[in-house]
């Protein structure tokens, strides 16, 4: 029967008995010498991906993640034939592995998004009134909006990078998320050890405290590594 | 008493739930969780759930072929 992958941790890391991934299945490990590979069962041969399996895999990882377990993340949607063949592909990847599990050893991913927070800017006096028809006046409207939202994604820009100076003696490693999807403005991941998590929200808060209002910044974490130990099993 | 992850946990957690911004936790999900794996694997379906995550799912589809391409012109490490 075919398995889907959450992740790989140290050996004899045990799932709880109540743990549940995709679709509800249960979550198992597979024992892998020193390692074990945290797995359900998958009856399709091809997995499609949705917003709620997407969640759900990431919430595997999470509880493994507040166990305070290390552990290698799989991206979503790796599967493998069966458990023969998913061992054969993780001892392929052996030196990946290794080099992946002493990266998070002790760590976390944190990241922080910030995005346009529904607030408008205020009206400028000098901008044509919705009442206006003609195709100049909505061409200007037009321009004036495109003008705000370059505006906006540049704050915001500027925000992400001045928060990341201040988290530079906390952050171990930095993805920059490049064209991040709407709404999401800038979007930073961030490798952190597992003492700096809470300095690290804290900084951050402290950054959307003082962000405009036109902007948010919203802090995820503590998850699995995606950005920086995701290993391509296969 | 609860430590130190526990702590900042449930302060992200709130303030998420504050936010009450389903789409950017998605859109957080959608750029880390997936990204190339979507692609290289080639066993993904890439499914639309709403309205609101056709554009979402498009990006995330461009930017991971946009990967594939520059890692396949990338020499071996």
């Amino acid at each position: 029967m075919p398995v889907h992958l959450y992740g790989v941790l140290e050996g004899g890391v045990l799932p709880a008995a109540s743990a549940r991934g995709l679709d509800g299945r249960p979550v198992r490990a597979l024992s892998l010498g020193a390692r074990c590979a945290w797995v359900s069962d998958i009856s399709e041969s091809a997995l499609e991906a949705t917003p709620q399996r997407l969640r759900e895999h990431d919430a595997v990882l999470r509880e493994a993640i507040s166990a305070e377990y290390s552990v290698v993340p799989s991206l979503f949607g790796q599967l493998h034939a069966d458990e023969a063949a998913l061992a054969a592909a993780l001892q392929r990847s052996a030196e990946s592995l290794d080099e992946a599990m002493a990266r998070v050893e002790g760590r976390v991913e944190m990241s922080f998004l910030v995005a346009a927070s529904g607030v408008a800017p205020e009206e400028n006096s000098a901008a044509p009134r919705e009442s206006g028809s003609s195709g100049r006046e909505h061409l200007l409207r037009v321009r004036n909006r495109i003008h705000a939202e370059r505006i906006l994604r540049d704050s915001a820009a500027e925000l992400a990078q001045s928060t990341t100076r201040l988290l530079n003696e906390l952050v171990v490693a930095e993805r920059v998320v490049e064209s991040p999807a709407p709404p999401v403005l800038a979007a930073r991941a961030h490798l952190v050890a597992r003492e700096n998590v809470a300095r690290y929200v804290r900084v951050v808060s402290l950054q959307a405290a003082s962000a405009i209002p036109e902007l948010r910044v919203v802090v995820r974490g503590p998850g699995a590594a995606y950005s920086f130990a995701a290993v391509r099993i296969g | 008493m609860r430590n130190v992850d526990e702590l900042a946990r449930a302060e992200t957690d709130s303030m998420l739930e504050e936010e009450g911004d389903e789409p950017l936790i998605l859109s957080d999900l959608l750029n880390r969780v997936l990204d190339k794996g979507v692609v290289i694997s080639g066993e993904v379906t890439i499914a639309v759930a709403g309205v609101d995550l056709v554009r979402l799912d498009l990006r995330l589809l461009l930017v991971a072929v946009e990967r594939l391409a520059r890692k396949s012109i990338e020499p071996p490490a």
